[in-house]
């Protein structure tokens, strides 16, 4: 479950966290999953994914005594802001083609999807979603990660990317229907991958 | 259009459902997106948060003069360019307050009315003086009282110069000629022998030097105080004297050197640090005559010498001067 902060707890860590390591702590716990998660989407492999998310929070570390808190969802809006130039430097600065990746580099996934599934296929699941991801332009590849994988509200992709929250959340369904078409492509239907091996061998068990 | 705005409306509700409440909604597309989430090593994210509290401390303590520069591999914080003010600065501007201090301290010690001194140096008229004094002695006491007042603030300007300018040294702060004053860090009472450790050596241009001025401290050791000598005064030889009984003064114990002992654990006897008894002064009246001092060696009853040659050091090198260890035989050892 996605948790989100209130307007008060949100200022109060944007106030507390440059002077106070308590603080900061809450903010580093209630952010970090979601920047890691955001980046793994959009680079790939677990160690650039590490290596972008300690310069997205250096940057926050760097940035935090001069940050006015503005209003609702300043804060998040910031550091995804921070988050996404990050990821943009980083494809800027990567030369050449992306290499085929192994499993093995892939970070690890936690999956909350029902039925029995090991790590092996939540990774090959992740390669897969980002694959589909990728297909998609690269605004509506930018608004689906910052949705599902930063936890980030409309409102608030409209302040990361200084759009109109309506344009993101046309992107967002235009991007899904998309995902949705390539993906009932890919997987034969609407039936996730391990469902329908399950449902095979329930069958030659029958 | 409206079928497109109702249908996007629904599919927002259904992906804000999705992840807030953390239920499969039976679309694959949107469970699988919202449940296959990337998790870090926990010892990246632990690691990651030390090194960036680490760093937040460094970013707080940074003053907006001396800003904090961070970039994603190092760290940097830019070296002010504006320095403060130097030691040199500083050591005139403390000088300045101790002459202005010593000044009026003096001052306030004169007493007002007939002493010549403050007719002589406030201006007070000498029709003031009282009838009877002696204009020739008041004028001769003045003048003496002032040269002990130049003397003073030189000692105390020079020693402070030469302190900030090096002080493990005492090195001249100025350039020049210079030579060096031996002058005293605390005070030394009358018969008082002086304490080699109390002693440090100034440099003065040579005009201001006084008459019969020290440049050596090992050239004072042994000798007494015919007066009083407050701190910072320069050592003179109208100051010092070579034995009590030239200042009238005897003394009631010899200065001795104990060599303390102590007893290992196998029973030999180590020999610590000397240790000097100082001698006692007594004023004459209080004494009898026969508590002088008694020569070690026959030689003349000097008291520069008697407790040096009643010591194990060397009879040239003061106690405090040397760490040398005395070489001293051993008890109880084991033999061969």
């Amino acid at each position: 479950v996605r948790t989100t902060l209130t307007i008060q707890e949100e200022r109060l860590l944007a106030e507390r966290a440059p002077v106070d390591p308590a603080a900061f702590h809450q903010l580093y716990q209630h952010y970090f999953p979601r920047i890691y998660a955001y980046v793994a989407y959009r680079v790939g492999p677990a160690p650039d994914a590490e290596d972008l998310t300690a310069e997205v929070f250096v940057k926050i570390v760097e940035g935090l005594g001069r940050f006015e808190y503005r209003g609702e969802g300043a804060l998040t809006a910031w550091i995804f802001r921070i988050a996404h130039n990050q990821v943009v430097q980083f494809y800027r600065r990567r030369s050449g083609a992306a290499l085929p990746l192994s499993l093995d580099d892939l970070p690890d996934i936690e999956s909350d999807l029902p039925g029995p599934d090991d790590a092996l296929q939540r990774k090959e699941r992740f390669e897969r979603l980002r694959g589909l991801i990728g297909t998609l332009s690269s605004r509506r590849q930018e608004i689906v990660t910052l949705r599902f994988f930063g936890g980030l509200r409309n409102h608030e992709i409209a302040h990361v990317l200084e759009l109109d929250e309506r344009t993101v959340a046309s992107h967002l369904c235009r991007g899904l229907e998309d995902l949705r078409s390539r993906y009932d492509d890919e997987t034969g239907g609407a039936v996730p991958t391990e469902k329908r091996d399950s449902d095979r061998e329930q069958e030659r068990q029958s | 259009m409206n079928e497109n705005h109702t249908h996007d409306k629904a599919l927002l509700r259904e992906i804000e459902r999705r992840l807030t409440e953390g239920r499969p909604t039976g679309d694959p597309l949107l469970d699988e997106l919202a449940g296959t989430l990337p998790r870090a090593d926990a010892g990246f994210q632990a690691d990651l948060e030390q090194r960036l509290l680490a760093r937040l401390d460094i970013a707080k303590s940074s003053t907006p003069e001396e800003p904090a520069r961070m970039t994603a591999n190092t760290l940097s914080i830019d070296t002010p360019t504006r320095r403060g003010p130097s030691s040199l600065t500083m050591a005139a501007a403390v000088m300045a307050v101790l002459v202005i201090v010593g000044l009026l301290v003096f001052m306030t010690r004169i007493p007002a009315g007939p002493e010549p001194f403050a007719s002589g140096i406030i201006g007070i008229d000498q029709d003031d003086t009282p009838p009877g004094a002696d204009e020739s002695l008041l004028q001769e006491t003045a003048t003496e009282t002032q040269d002990e007042l130049l003397l003073q603030a030189t000692a105390v300007i020079a020693t402070a110069t030469a302190r900030a300018a090096d002080e493990d040294t005492l090195m001249p702060a100025i350039s020049g000629p210079l030579v060096p004053v031996v002058i005293t860090l605390g005070e030394i009472l009358p018969g008082q022998l002086v304490d080699a450790d109390a002693l440090a050596v100034t440099w003065w241009p040579p005009e201001i030097v006084p008459a019969g001025v020290y440049g050596d401290p090992h050239d004072l050791i042994g000798l007494y105080a015919a007066g009083f000598i407050a701190a910072y005064q320069p050592l003179t030889e109208s100051r010092l004297a070579e034995s009590l009984e030239d200042i009238g003064r005897t003394i009631l114990l010899t200065p001795t050197v104990v060599p303390p002992t102590d007893v290992d654990a196998i029973g030999r006897t180590i020999l610590l640090t000397p240790t000097v008894v100082p001698p006692t002064v007594v004023p004459p009246e209080a004494l009898p005559v026969q508590a002088t001092p008694t020569p070690v060696s026959g030689d003349p009853p000097s008291p520069r010498r008697i407790p040096l040659q009643a010591s194990p050091l060397p009879p040239t090198i003061p106690p405090s001067f040397t760490s040398t260890p005395v070489p001293t035989p051993t008890t109880g050892g084991p033999s061969g």
